[in-house]
């Protein structure tokens, strides 16, 4: 009887032990498994789908997907440490049969989910097409795996990703229309939106987005520190600050010319937020110019010099570029001082050859050289030019140029950049042609996509699929 | 022995008090929901009241709000425009192009209407009514709502274009084609529009409770229905259909009522006189999207702050009988903001001599049907008519008189438009001639439905039956030559009956190019 009570008592204790840890004997147990799938379509976007995960237990998950038949596999994000998950399909294209599944690891432990079917829908909208009407296989390898972000100006606007073969993967719609856009660092997009009637490319708003469709920053006039429009150019600089080009106005007296004793200039500025929006620096170009200098003042005081692009460099300072002043400039960020100019009447030897005009994009590129799209407003020629910068002797030459057949003559907007790693191409966006290019450094054009609207810029994502992860 | 076992029992136990709780539960479900399904009768009624919304488009000018009815009286011979709106100068001097940015608005406020009626009517007719506690006569309703909107939106389409595009499908059916639509002849359309028609007074209430202000009603789909037979000439049809309408619930504000001027007050926009109107909502936050721009912009800055887009010639201001009420609805003489006397000249049937320091003489008249109050007063608590019972009256009178010539009850149903302004009746033996009564119903309408968007279809409607269908541009070349700026603006080459095809749409539509407007502008 004495034994079989301590049986019975060891029984008991074994009971208590048993459901005392009995979670962690789970976890020790429980298979790792996928409980449950939801996949989401909501009407907002056709290209964007939530995909609610329920796991047996906690673990990290990620999404594979492939179009049906292909060997091609995408990921998504991974979500750690969670027994419910979200996570999202965000490269798709309209119109086709997806299959996915989901991966979950704990631990060494790897589970996957069936393999379910994910049909699109067309994408239905005032969108204009792109088509691919050109790809010489020569740059195929160069292609794969790359994407390109633009943009529809016209209202309801929208920013838009596209791949290779022009096809649309990721798109976000706007009431107002989408002035200009830019891929950053951080995998986001940063862009200007803005109603219609906003000239020069010009927005009350600056968003930007995660590819799940999240809004990161959302600036807004009137709100906050963002007192003025801003229009042309936003981007981050390498602290993850906001900049964009503004609208300033400054009273002059023009009465010499004709104009008012307190007559209004409207000209160009920067402005440099923090990330939580706190305006950091401004600067205006009208407290750099005389307007007396220019004879036909009272002509273009309301819109004097309109730039065109800004980029901030490694040190600080900035690039800039007018279009009416045919120049580019550099600016101080330490003390606002224009350090230079280039370009027709500029602070560089410069031969007239070399001289361009509405000029766009004015960025660094190859080190110390400087890059912009030439419109050609005076030779209705566009060309891409790299300039090399002497800034001892201040002589300017041409380090590359590659000028565009007249068809791709655009009088305004647009963008030249390199492309490919070994940045042994040019990737233009051509507005009034409705065309992004890629050619080579000799300007053969060997990828052309044709676009149904005018866009502003096309810029290269090399970085926009998730990697695959270490499953 | 026995212990034992009892402890391989408990343990068993234990066991499956632990591990198999979780069991059944270990299956994969996997499940997809799909938020452009919408499954419950509320959503249906969503859908149809976001097709209503459609006719206003964006609201403040879109669609029916303005720009409609820029391209519908601009052109024509009562409307005329200031100097400082410049697409609106190109629409009256008929200076237009493809590039008119008022023809690309309507165009696309259109077929953004078009658009939402067929992704609604594909909505609702998955919506299992039944099944959820409703029925099918509300289906139907429903699906003859946005059916009755897409009719007219192809109304307007067709009286503007001629030949457009037929897109009555959902996007989720399009094919690749459907991307880039080829133009469709005018019968086609119009067959599909009947038939929309047809289902919206079989499946449309003859009215609707208080709250649900300004939904389509049987009477307005068989009046729209008798307008687009009188458009197209088929005249017994359109006299079989107005006839349904008359006396069905709808009658003449007539003169106990305050009459036609009161027709117009902002306190009187459900009478049973409009069939179917753009309604304004009063409500707070309404600027914009529930808005109209009549209001702003149908009376001078002089008058009331107004923008006075919409001049009308002093000619027009002649034509009136001073004893008729319509003439009430013309700012005639009135006191300017100012307090000078602002009046119309003698010569064109006004009081004004000469100006002096108190009197200013009238260069335009202004309509006073879309009355508003305040500075810079957007929210135009207006109706906007689409069909009013005194057209379906007109209409008739004009179907009748061309199948028998001069009739009594054709007689009779202008004097019920005349005697509500104060004016006598005709007789038949004012009429000796098909032509002359055609002529009288014609200068009625005129008088009648200035600035409510009738004019442009009506002086083509004339011509054709004027010119036995030879001419659609007869009576519209009379009428509008002597009030262009420069007469020689007019081309015979140019078939003003259609607009050009919006620069817009030939761009992005690979099934047009630019030989479509061939002969519709210079």
């Amino acid at each position: 009887m004495k034994k079989k009570k301590i049986w019975l008592i060891l029984a008991g204790l074994l009971v208590c032990l048993l459901l005392l840890f009995r979670t962690s004997i789970e976890d020790r147990f429980i298979p790792l498994k996928v409980k449950n799938i939801e996949l989401m379509k909501l009407p907002s976007n056709r290209l964007r789908f939530p995909v609610n995960i329920n796991a047996s237990t906690g673990c990290d998950a990620v999404i594979q997907y492939w179009k049906k038949g292909s060997k091609d596999t995408l990921y998504s994000t991974v979500s750690y440490g969670k027994q419910r998950h979200q996570l999202y399909i965000t490269n798709t294209v309209a119109r086709t049969s997806y299959r996915f599944r989901v991966m979950l690891k704990k631990g060494k432990e790897i589970a996957c989910s069936k393999i379910y079917p994910l049909e699109t829908q067309p994408i239905y909208q005032a969108t204009p097409y792109f088509s691919l009407e050109r790809s010489d296989p020569s740059v195929d390898e160069e292609l794969k795996n790359k994407y390109f972000l633009t943009q529809i100006l016209t209202q309801p606007g929208s920013v838009v990703i596209i791949d290779r073969t022009g096809e649309i993967v990721w798109y976000e719609a706007f009431q107002k229309g989408v002035k200009v856009s830019h891929w950053t660092k951080d995998r986001t997009v940063l862009c200007i939106v803005g109603p219609e009637k906003i000239p020069s490319s010009g927005g009350d708003e600056i968003v930007e987005l995660a590819m799940d469709g999240g809004v990161l920053t959302h600036f807004k006039k009137g709100k906050g520190e963002m007192d003025k429009l801003v229009h042309h150019e936003v981007r981050k600089d390498k602290e993850g600050n906001i900049y964009s080009l503004t609208f300033t106005k400054k009273l002059a007296d023009l009465s010499s010319v004709k104009g008012k004793k307190k007559d209004t200039l409207n000209g160009d500025g920067i402005v440099l937020f923090s990330k939580q929006g706190k305006k950091l620096w401004e600067w205006s170009v009208l407290d750099h110019l005389d307007p007396l200098k220019d004879p036909e003042i009272l002509k273009h005081k309301k819109d004097w010099v309109h730039a065109n692009s800004l980029y901030r460099l490694e040190n600080g300072d900035f690039l800039m570029s007018f279009r009416d002043l045919n120049q580019v400039w550099k600016i101080d960020f330490k003390t606002g001082k224009v350090l230079w100019k280039l370009g027709e009447k500029g602070d560089f030897t410069l031969d007239p050859k070399l001289f361009f005009s509405a000029q766009h994009y004015a960025h660094p590129v190859l080190n110390k050289s400087l890059m912009i799209l030439d419109n050609g407003d005076k030779t209705h020629i566009s060309r891409a030019m790299i300039f090399n910068l002497d800034t001892q002797n201040m002589v300017a030459n041409a380090e590359r140029i590659v000028a565009l057949p007249p068809e791709y003559y655009t009088t305004a907007k647009g963008s030249a950049g390199l492309f490919g790693v070994k940045k042994d191409k040019f990737l233009f966006c051509l507005t009034d042609p409705r065309a992004f290019l890629i050619t080579d450094m000799k300007g053969k054009i060997l990828w052309k996509v044709r676009v149904g609207g005018d866009p502003y810029r096309v810029e290269e994502i090399s970085d926009f699929r998730n990697p695959k992860p270490v499953f | 022995m026995r212990t034992k076992k009892n402890i391989f029992l408990i343990a068993a136990i234990t066991a499956c008090v632990v591990f198999a709780c979780e069991k059944g539960l270990d299956e994969e479900t996997f499940s997809v929901f799909d938020a452009n399904t919408l499954s419950k009768p509320v959503n249906g009624d969503q859908a149809v009241i976001g097709t209503y919304a459609a006719l206003k488009d964006n609201g403040g000018y879109g669609y029916y709000a303005g720009y409609l009815y820029w391209l519908y009286e601009y052109p024509a011979d009562v409307v005329t425009t200031t100097l400082t709106a410049r697409q609106g100068v190109q629409l009256d001097q008929l200076t237009y192009d493809a590039s008119n940015s008022a023809i690309g608005d309507v165009w696309t406020s259109i077929y953004r209407l078009i658009s939402r009626a067929n992704e609604s009517e594909e909505l609702i007719s998955n919506i299992d009514y039944v099944g959820n506690g409703s029925t099918d006569k509300l289906k139907n309703q429903h699906l003859a709502e946005v059916r009755f909107l897409r009719a007219l939106a192809y109304y307007d389409a067709t009286s503007l274009w001629g030949s457009v595009p037929l897109l009555n499908k959902p996007s989720s059916q399009f094919s690749e084609a459907d991307e880039n639509p080829p133009l469709e002849d005018q019968a086609t359309i119009e067959a599909a529009m009947i038939a929309d028609l047809q289902f919206a007074e079989e499946n449309l209430p003859p009215s609707y409770g208080a709250s649900e202000v300004a939904r389509a009603t049987s009477g307005a789909a068989k009046a729209l229905l008798g307008r687009l037979y009188i458009r197209r000439l088929e005249w017994d049809n359109a006299a079989k259909k107005l006839e349904e309408v008359i006396d069905k619930g709808y009658d003449l504000r007539n003169q106990s009522e305050g009459g036609i001027v009161s027709l117009f007050s902002r306190d009187n926009r459900s009478d049973n006189e409009f069939i179917f109107v753009l309604k304004s909502s009063s409500e707070t936050g309404a600027y914009t999207i529930n808005s109209n721009s009549f209001g702003q912009n149908s009376t001078p800055w002089d008058y009331n702050r107004g923008w006075g887009n919409f001049p009308l010639n002093l000619s027009f201001y002649s034509i009136f009988n001073p004893a008729d009420a319509r003439r009430d609805l013309l700012t005639g003489k009135f006191t300017t903001i100012y307090g000078q006397i602002m009046a119309v000249p003698k010569e064109y049937g006004g009081e004004a001599e000469a100006a002096d320091k108190d009197t200013l003489v009238a260069n335009f008249v202004y309509n006073l049907k879309y009355p508003h109050t305040g500075n810079y007063n957007y929210s135009g608590f207006n109706n906007v008519t689409v069909i009013r019972y005194a057209d379906v009256l007109l209409m008739r009178a004009e179907a009748l008189n061309e199948l028998n010539g001069p009739n009594q009850e054709s007689i009779n149903l202008i004097n019920e438009v005349r005697t509500r302004s104060n004016l006598p009746g005709y007789l038949l033996s004012n009429f000796t001639s098909k032509a002359a009564l055609r002529d009288a119903i014609f200068e009625e309408r005129h008088k009648e439905f200035f600035m409510e968007g009738r004019r442009r279809d009506d002086l083509i409607r004339w011509g054709k039956s004027a010119s036995n269908g030879v001419n659609p541009l007869l009576k519209f070349k009379e009428k509008v030559v002597p009030t262009l700026k420069n007469p020689t603006t007019y081309s015979d080459a140019v078939n003003y009956v259609y607009y050009p095809y919006p620069q817009i749409e030939i761009q992005s539509n690979t099934s047009l190019n630019s030989g479509v407007n061939a002969g519709r502008v210079k």
